[in-house]
């Protein structure tokens, strides 16, 4: 499972609206506050069922799961940043 | 005590006296103007719907953040048998349904060791029950048809699972997911104030969503309903057409609606004397049988199995639609 601390952010999600939506949502925060750290989105159903998340999109930062299941504002992106020592 | 709560919660027969005073009195409308009455049922309709549905919702919301599927997969694992089916089809009708889900869902239970049968059992039920929008179908149809369904459709669940479990067609699920070994996820705690957000979050998130298609389906309701002559939907659906459950079921099976979106359809239709039986053959198979659905869980499941969860569905939608027409 290393694929999940090759980037500090990732949204991973099963390809449906709302885990794409999640991902336009984070990218748009780490634009607005010019975050330098690494992004990516990816759909799959494997790696999620090894991280035993069971609701889709999920939310990692630093390899750590934060957030299943929802779709955040980026309101709530921001604070679980600032939590995980991205803000 | 109960004729109260029914028809202060669920008929809403005081908004519906809002707005019989509205139009016809305060606006001084005409009370036998198909077009007045069409307005009036949509008014009533949409608004009645938006309100069940802001608090159902959200009650619905909090009960369901003290069932996460992490807890689900942990609760079902320590019953096997029939119980576990009937488990299954109980958390499954609680849990809101996407189909986005279907696969996580369906990995993490298979993969950490629930039986297949079970786990249909969820998949069944999940899509096809949906404990706020069948109260909302008590509010239109009346308490029978929409406790009928529920029981009905945790019922098919269970049996619909056993014969799963019973075929054992366990070498019919796709092979990477045998070679999944998930780690136990626990869930974060929350306090309720947390559980109240996410409530509220949830009917913001599906009023959103399904706002549209209630709109559509009581339009479509309002036309049935002072438009379309009885004799026309009695002749084609009514009980002298012995088809009606198939062909009812034939057109609910493509369709993709939000639980939400079909129920003023099958109001509207239910008060033009369609049956019943045909009308839950109706719902169910909308609500259970989705493309989106059908096209995750091919991911997961090969063919045969694939096709004997829609073949259960279909013919179990039937044989229940058939099955109330018949006893009532």
């Amino acid at each position: 499972m290393n694929v999940i601390n090759d980037k500090d952010i990732i949204v991973l999600g099963t390809g449906c609206p709302k885990c794409k939506k999640l991902s336009d949502n984070v990218q748009k925060v780490i634009n607005d506050n010019n975050l330098k750290q690494s992004f990516t989105y990816l759909t799959d159903s494997v790696l999620m069922a090894n991280l035993g998340i069971m609701s889709s999109p999920a939310l990692i930062i630093h390899g750590n799961t934060v957030s299943t299941g929802k779709l955040l504002t980026s309101k709530e992106i921001v604070k679980l940043f600032q939590q995980n020592n991205i803000l | 005590m109960f004729s109260w709560i029914n028809n202060c919660l669920f008929k809403m027969l005081w908004l519906d006296h809002f707005f019989n005073w509205f139009l016809y009195d305060f606006l001084n409308l005409s009370k036998v103007n198909r077009w007045i009455n069409s307005l009036h049922f949509f008014l009533f309709d949409v608004s009645k719907i938006f309100i069940l549905m802001s608090v159902l919702i959200c009650l619905m919301g909090i009960i369901q953040s003290y069932l996460p599927p992490e807890k689900t997969k942990t609760i079902l694992k320590h019953f096997n048998g029939i119980v576990g089916n009937i488990l299954g089809a109980c958390l499954g009708g609680i849990t809101p349904f996407c189909s986005c889900s279907s696969i996580p869902i369906f990995i993490g239970f298979t993969a950490g060791g629930l039986p297949l049968g079970t786990t249909f059992s969820f998949l069944f039920a999940s899509p096809m029950i949906d404990i706020a929008s069948l109260i909302l179908l008590a509010s239109f149809m009346g308490m029978k048809i929409s406790v009928s369904y529920i029981i009905v459709g945790l019922i098919f669940s269970v049996i619909a699972g056993l014969i799963i479990k019973n075929l054992n067609m366990e070498d019919q699920v796709a092979d990477y997911i045998y070679d999944i070994h998930p780690i136990d996820k626990k869930s974060g705690h929350i306090n309720f104030q947390e559980r109240f957000l996410s409530g509220i979050k949830q009917v913001k998130e599906i009023i959103t969503r399904v706002w549209i298609y209630i709109l559509i389906g009581v339009g479509i309701g309002a036309i049935i309903h002072d438009w379309i002559p009885t004799y026309w939907i009695q002749n084609i659906l009514g009980n002298k057409n012995p088809l009606s459950v198939i062909l009812a079921v034939l057109i609910g099976a493509p369709m993709y609606s939000d639980v939400f979106g079909v129920i003023p359809i099958a109001t509207a239709l239910f008060s033009k004397g369609v049956p019943i039986g045909t009308l839950i053959s109706f719902m169910m198979s909308v609500t259970m049988l989705s493309l989106p659905e059908l096209i995750m869980l091919k991911k997961v499941l090969k063919n045969k199995l694939l096709f004997t969860f829609i073949f259960i569905g279909i013919i179990g939608i039937i044989l229940i639609g058939l099955g109330f027409n018949f006893i009532l």
